[in-house]
């Protein structure tokens, strides 16, 4: 079953007066399986941000419509649109996107007491919450620097407590943006490895990136352009050699502005 | 490269970064100003010598106050102003060159500021004054000229502080490296340490201010006190503030049920932060506050009190005071021999005096006979008034002293003691009182103005009488009403027994002493106009000369008395007004970059938590509970150090003659009421500044 249904999604903004139209996304659908892990790449301009910020219910289609776990994200009223997003989805930011006035293990907590502290999760949510994080911090190698603060850590160990973050409200979708994009070939690296152990746990991601070597860890790549997705490559039998010269040749001919491929 | 290229720089650079630097200038240029008004005031010929001291030390409060806000502002904008010299520094400025331009800027801005804000302050000394002695109808007695030493004073200051502010930024420039430079503001901070010693210094030093204040109960120790508690008070406030606030904030940090809460998560982190950089901002407002309305509360009490005191100095359009004794002869000549033959007998002290105080009389409807003017009721009241020493609170017993001498001690429990006739008591009063021989009755009162009478007998030295009766209401004498402290009111069957007090008082005469024996009042009320009784005054002065030969003869006249009450009480409330204007105008301007510097703060946390998850409207709500906690709290914190300050205030207010509790109690009101709004004007004024920044994305 699939968990995510992307149906002829368009995206046109219109200038204040009404004059200038700027198409973003023209007619995108795909859909995203329980447990599998997209990458969305496409030059800039292209038209992913705009489908990001759309999955992520931020910004809304024009057209078309977004079917997340079953529920047509129109029908979420505004005001529940946050609540929404904190219980159903799970961000990750290319510049990490932590608060310097929490340390780590706040900065993780922070989506769970948002989202009802007390209230919500019952007399004992502080140790539920700890409990869920305990073995989310152990699988990212940040369990001994839970009580640091970010300005005291290094750029890769932001990024995996900003996905620990992500992973603690066991969403039903992880979007990540440019999630390599701050982080030197080593963080990269690991965090990618850790990607794929969480999807490999069953967790469903969709990034974007502009790197062939993060989308190589997916399972799928959809190459977006001009506001439609121009070309999908899927993982195979290859390995990963292989895989990462698909995608590469793919994003060449999407750039040099060749036609079809297959 | 020369000056000329750096001094450009540094022009350019104040003129493009105008929405830092205008808020800055204007900072500079009233705290300029607001020297050199203080100033003015304390270096000012035609103030009093208490006032000048006052302001004296004024002078030195509001120069170290400029010191730390400049500082404060200045930081604020440097802050900002990294990451333009970190670009600078990359485009090839060295760092001594950036030192060059940050003098430059430092130069304009130091100049800029003197010249304008003298000026500011010459014209708006002027105006001010002016302006505040039109609306409140009184004539000020205050010189106009342009005070050449607070030119000086307030230049000096501001050039040094200048300097200071130069060198600091130099040192921080040369004292890092390019690339933090570059980061400018947006490195992180560390989470600040919970100091519990300073904590609870804090604690202990406002909690003794407010003990001290709670347990004054001798008004002429009130204005040493007051000044220890009110040093006191700013040290409390500051130590609790700075330390008090984290240590209370890591607590419940600490708490983790309450931390991780909602609505306690997001602004008891963010309150941590806001406090290591706001605490000194916020006791400065707190104080300030404080400040403002203690000055409110204390001018609007007098200058409506007014009236009051003018009934009680002055009850009738005349007043006429005869003493017959003479310590008109030089008080030093006294021995006891001197005292014994004008004080002796009483039987011929007393006639010379009933004489002396008739005739005055007769001058004094003569010259009102002169015009059309009624006269609506008079009265002769003699009274006997030496000082009396209440021994200790325990002790019932009374005992004259001497009024010379005294020291702030004595004068804790000294109070005034009248005692008239039951022939006068009835006479002025209507009633109709018959006392025996050993009979009394009393009137006591204590510090407070409050009836404490209860007692069946009365004791003053080796006189004991029993109290026929505890009289409801005091006898308004028109001269014992600005005497703090306790007041004792005897009535006594005659002349005879007034005698014995009389001779009482001699007993244990030294000569150290000074003598108060009778006072013969004459009290006369009339529809006089001010013109008018200025004019007979002057007829009864001179035909009252001859009297005073052997006796002291003093007129009072109400216009005279309501002259001289508006004019003191005017300029104290003028004072106030203009020194609480002053520091309302620094307050305003440290609560605008209070605002400014938190929003552009809470812009990237405002973005993180609305990309976590957070609605635009939650997050807008826990701001702004954060905010107008942060905000309110000084507000609250300066209505508590009120609230404890009113019993000292009280005090002081009754030395100076203020001794209405209920006027007092509706001016403490009314001003704090004043002062709130005021203080949310400048919120709703100052938070859209902010949430404009914040709202830009």
């Amino acid at each position: 079953m699939s968990i995510l249904e992307v149906n002829k999604v368009s995206r046109v903004y219109t200038s204040r007066l009404g004059t200038n139209k700027v198409t973003a996304l023209s007619d995108v659908t795909f859909t995203v399986e329980k447990g599998e892990y997209v990458a969305i790449m496409g030059e800039s301009g292209s038209g992913k941000t705009t489908l990001l910020n759309i999955l992520a219910s931020l910004d809304k289609p024009t057209g078309g419509e977004v079917i997340l776990d079953g529920i047509n994200m129109k029908t979420v009223k505004d005001a529940q649109l946050s609540a929404f997003r904190r219980d159903n989805l799970g961000f990750v930011f290319q510049d990490f996107n932590l608060l310097d006035t929490f340390n780590l293990q706040d900065n993780i907590f922070l989506p769970l007491v948002l989202s009802g502290g007390k209230a919500k999760h019952g007399k004992n949510y502080v140790a539920s919450m700890s409990a869920k994080l305990e073995p989310i911090a152990r699988m990212l190698g940040i369990d001994k620097i839970l009580y640091k603060y970010p300005y005291e850590v290094s750029g890769g160990q932001k990024q995996r407590a900003a996905v620990a973050r992500a992973l603690i409200t066991n969403p039903k979708l992880i979007l990540a943006d440019e999630p390599t994009g701050a982080l030197d070939s080593k963080a990269t690296d690991s965090l990618l490895e850790m990607f794929n152990q969480v999807n490999h746990q069953g967790q469903t991601i969709i990034m974007v990136t502009h790197s062939v070597k993060a989308a190589s860890h997916a399972s799928r790549v959809l190459f977006i352009k001009d506001g439609v997705v121009f070309h999908q490559v899927y993982r195979g039998q290859e390995n990963n050699r292989e895989y990462y010269q698909k995608i590469a040749d793919a994003l060449t001919m999407i750039t040099a502005g060749g036609g079809e491929v297959e | 490269m020369n000056s000329k290229l750096f001094s450009k720089l540094a022009w350019s650079n104040i003129k493009s970064n105008l929405k830092l630097n205008l808020p800055y200038a204007i900072t500079c240029i009233l705290t300029t100003s607001m020297l050199y008004m203080v100033s003015y005031l304390a270096t000012n010929p035609s103030m009093s010598t208490n006032a000048k001291l006052i302001l004296n030390l004024g002078q030195y409060v509001v120069a170290i106050f400029a010191f730390i806000f400049l500082i404060y502002s200045n930081s604020f904008i440097f802050k900002n102003r990294k990451k333009e010299f970190g670009v600078f520094n990359i485009l090839g400025l060295e760092k001594r060159h950036i030192a060059k331009i940050v003098g430059f800027e430092t130069l304009y801005m130091s100049l800029f500021s003197i010249i304008v804000g003298l000026a500011v302050g010459i014209a708006s000394s002027k105006l001010l004054f002016l302006g505040i002695a039109k609306m409140m109808k009184v004539k000020l007695d205050i010189s106009l000229e342009i005070s050449k030493d607070a030119l000086v004073f307030a230049t000096v200051i501001i050039v040094a502080i200048f300097i200071f502010l130069y060198i600091k930024s130099v040192i921080s420039v040369y004292a890092t490296k390019t690339i933090d430079l570059l980061k400018g503001g947006q490195q992180g901070e560390k989470e600040p340490k919970a100091k519990w010693l300073l904590a609870i210094a804090g604690v202990g030093t406002l909690g003794y201010a407010y003990y001290l204040s709670l347990t004054i109960k001798n008004p002429m120790k009130a204005m040493n006190t007051f000044f220890i508690a009110v040093l006191l008070v700013i040290i409390g406030t500051y130590l609790l503030f700075t330390a008090g606030s984290i240590v209370l904030l890591k607590c419940l940090k600490k708490n983790k049920n309450y931390y991780y809460q909602t609505n306690h998560f997001i602004s008891v982190s963010g309150m941590i932060y806001r406090m290591k950089q706001n605490a000194a901002g916020l006791s400065n407002i707190c104080i300030l506050s404080t400040t403002v309305i203690v000055m409110l509360t204390s001018a609007i009490s007098l200058f409506s009190g007014m009236n009051e005191l003018l009934d009680d100095t002055c009850p009738t359009t005349f007043v006429v005071e005869v003493r017959p004794d003479s310590t008109k002869d030089n008080d030093q000549n006294l021995t006891a021999e001197n005292i014994k033959n004008y004080a002796y007998p009483f039987k011929d002290v007393h006639k010379n005096g009933m004489s002396t105080i008739g005739q005055a009389q007769l001058e004094t409807q003569k010259a009102i006979s002169n015009y059309d003017v009624k006269i609506k009721s008079e009265k002769i009241i003699p009274v006997f008034a030496p000082a009396i020493l209440s021994k200790d609170d325990k002790s019932e017993k009374y005992e004259m002293v001497n009024t010379f001498n005294l020291t702030i001690e004595s004068v804790a429990n000294f109070g005034a003691l009248y005692v008239v006739t039951a022939d006068t008591y009835n006479m002025a009063t209507g009633e109709n009182l018959a006392l025996e021989q050993d009979e009394v009755a009393t009137y006591i009162e204590d510090d407070n103005n409050k009836i404490v009478d209860n007692n069946k007998t009365f004791e003053i030295g080796s006189l004991k009488f029993n109290v026929a009766k505890h009289l409801k209401k005091n006898l308004n004498l028109g001269q014992g009403s600005i005497s703090a402290g306790k007041s004792v009111l005897l009535v006594v069957k005659d002349l005879t027994t007034l005698d014995k007090l009389y001779s009482l008082q001699f007993d244990n005469f030294n000569e150290n002493s000074s003598v108060t024996t009778m006072d013969y009042l004459y009290y006369c009320d009339t529809n006089a106009s001010e013109q008018q009784q200025e004019k007979m005054a002057k007829e009864i002065n001179a035909n009252t000369v001859d009297l005073s030969e052997n006796s002291r003869i003093e007129l009072s006249y109400r216009a005279e008395m309501k002259q001289f009450l508006s004019e003191f009480y005017g300029s104290i409330f003028f004072l106030a007004l203009f020194l609480g204007i002053l520091f309302t105008v620094a307050m305003v301007l440290i609560i605008y970059y209070k605002q400014i510097s938190e929003g552009y703060d809470d812009r990237k946390r405002f973005e993180i938590m609305q990309n976590v998850g957070l609605s635009r409207k939650e997050v807008k709500s826990a701001i702004n509970s954060q905010v107008l906690t942060v905000f309110f709290l000084p507000l609250i914190t300066a209505f508590i150090h009120t609230l404890f300050a009113c019993p000292i205030l009280s005090s002081l207010l009754t030395m100076l003659g203020l001794s209405n509790k209920r006027l007092f109690i509706v001016s403490t009101g009314s001003s704090m009421l004043i002062f709130a709004v005021l203080y949310l004007v400048i919120y709703f004024i100052t938070s859209k500044v902010y949430y404009k920044i914040v709202k830009k994305q």
